[in-house]
């Protein structure tokens, strides 16, 4: 199955902006906005680096939309983009800075000022994006892709160069694998079953 | 619901098996409230709950997103900053044009057994005195058509062609400036991009590929 091309509205406003309306990109943004976010966030040292690297996604993909082929996913283009900011920006941090950032994370989600329910999503989320961290490379970014960006298996598959059943493959095997981890990470009590 | 309803989910999730919403829910409320079910599948139950069966093409795993109602003040921040760094004059960049399809394959299996050799960048005379002429080659004996584009050309394979010489190779010979860098991948078909195999070095595009790279 292809991946979904744009919508009405979100072609006319690609359109729009390669006529010169900078203003529509805005609408992209914000239909975008949350899963490059969300995505950004998996490889991120911090919120704020993963908003860097979402505004860059952002900006990157604005100057370089007249490569983008209408009647293709917009998504799959832009996260395809999104993936290479993350790769580049994380191939220049040194290993022992992502730790000690990671750290600072994790020790700031654990003496959150939020609701109990609302640390307890932070602590979760953290597991999550810990658990998906130890994937082996292929793994991880069909998990990133899919969870954390919320492409569908198309668009995964448009990004990574592979096929729709190499991406159900991998997700299948990165469920396994995922499960194992997040059941022993437990980051929300200290009882088991 | 009982525990042991909730590992049935977990099970279920794992096998890429498709979750109801509501039933999914309610595992996550009766985790909320079940230490034990928290501890074990707290996490897992959030990954899942990622999944919807009713906006994903997916075979499998459910899915996750979809278009979302409304953007959230994150989003919002985000787009004010984007904005703010753009400007109100702002205009996509009018030199790029089609650089590289997403979702691209680069040449399915049966294909990519066809491009076994290559050759790349073979001087094959001055031609003149800050010039010279270079020799792109790829074999792809299938192949009913190959374009060269590179950012010699503006990512545009109008014009460079190559020509089928026998043997399944393609050839084509243009003229490039010394001392310069070139970036280039080869079209296959119209419709596969193939990196150079016998490229003496790669760089990642913007795309989440690569193009072979040539110095002279």
């Amino acid at each position: 199955m292809p991946p979904p091309v744009p919508d009405e509205t979100e072609l006319s406003n690609i359109h729009r902006v390669l006529a010169g309306d900078a203003s529509a990109f805005r609408s992209v943004v914000l239909k975008y906005g949350d899963r490059v976010l969300s995505f950004c966030r998996s490889r991120a040292a911090s919120e704020e680096e993963a908003e860097d690297l979402a505004q860059e996604t952002f900006l990157r993909a604005f100057r370089s939309l007249g490569s983008y082929r209408l009647g293709t996913s917009f998504a799959a283009w832009l996260f395809a983009i999104a993936a290479n900011r993350v790769r580049t920006r994380w191939a220049r941090l040194s290993f022992d800075k992502r730790k000690k950032d990671r750290l600072k994370i994790e020790a700031g989600a654990a003496r959150a000022n939020d609701p109990e329910d609302e640390a307890l999503r932070n602590l979760q989320a953290e597991a999550i994006r810990s658990a998906a961290a130890g994937l082996p490379a292929d793994l991880r970014s069909a998990v990133e892709l899919y969870y954390f960006a919320e492409l569908s298996v198309a668009e995964c598959a448009a990004v990574l160069g592979v096929g729709e059943e190499a991406v159900k493959s991998r997700l299948f095997r990165a469920r396994k694998k995922l499960r194992i981890a997040l059941e022993s990470s437990n980051p929300n009590g200290s009882e088991g079953v | 619901m009982e525990c042991v309803t909730v590992a049935g989910l977990a099970d279920s999730w794992e096998k890429g098996e498709l979750l109801d919403r509501r039933e999914l829910e309610d595992a996550r409320t009766h985790a909320l409230s079940c230490p034990a079910c928290r501890s074990r599948f707290g996490s897992l139950l959030e990954l899942a709950s990622r999944d919807s069966v009713d906006s994903r093409d997916v075979g499998g795993a459910g899915g996750a997103g979809g278009e979302r109602a409304t953007s959230s003040p994150a989003a919002e921040v985000l787009a004010d900053r984007v904005m703010a760094r753009l400007g109100a004059d702002a205009m996509p960049d009018r030199r790029i044009v089609r650089r590289f399809r997403p979702g691209l394959r680069v040449l399915s299996a049966a294909a990519a057994a066809l491009v076994v050799i290559a050759s790349v960048g073979i001087l094959v005379g001055r031609g003149g005195v800050d010039t010279t002429v270079v020799r792109f080659s790829l074999e792809a004996p299938e192949a009913s058509s190959v374009l060269l584009a590179g950012n010699f050309s503006g990512w545009t394979s109008d014009g460079l062609n190559l020509e089928r010489t026998g043997n399944g190779l393609w050839e084509i010979e243009i003229r490039l400036k010394r001392g310069r860098t070139y970036t280039y991948n080869f079209l296959v078909d119209g419709q596969s991009w193939v990196v150079d195999p016998s490229a003496a070095d790669r760089i990642e595009d913007d795309f989440g590929g690569e193009s072979a790279l040539l110095r002279l």
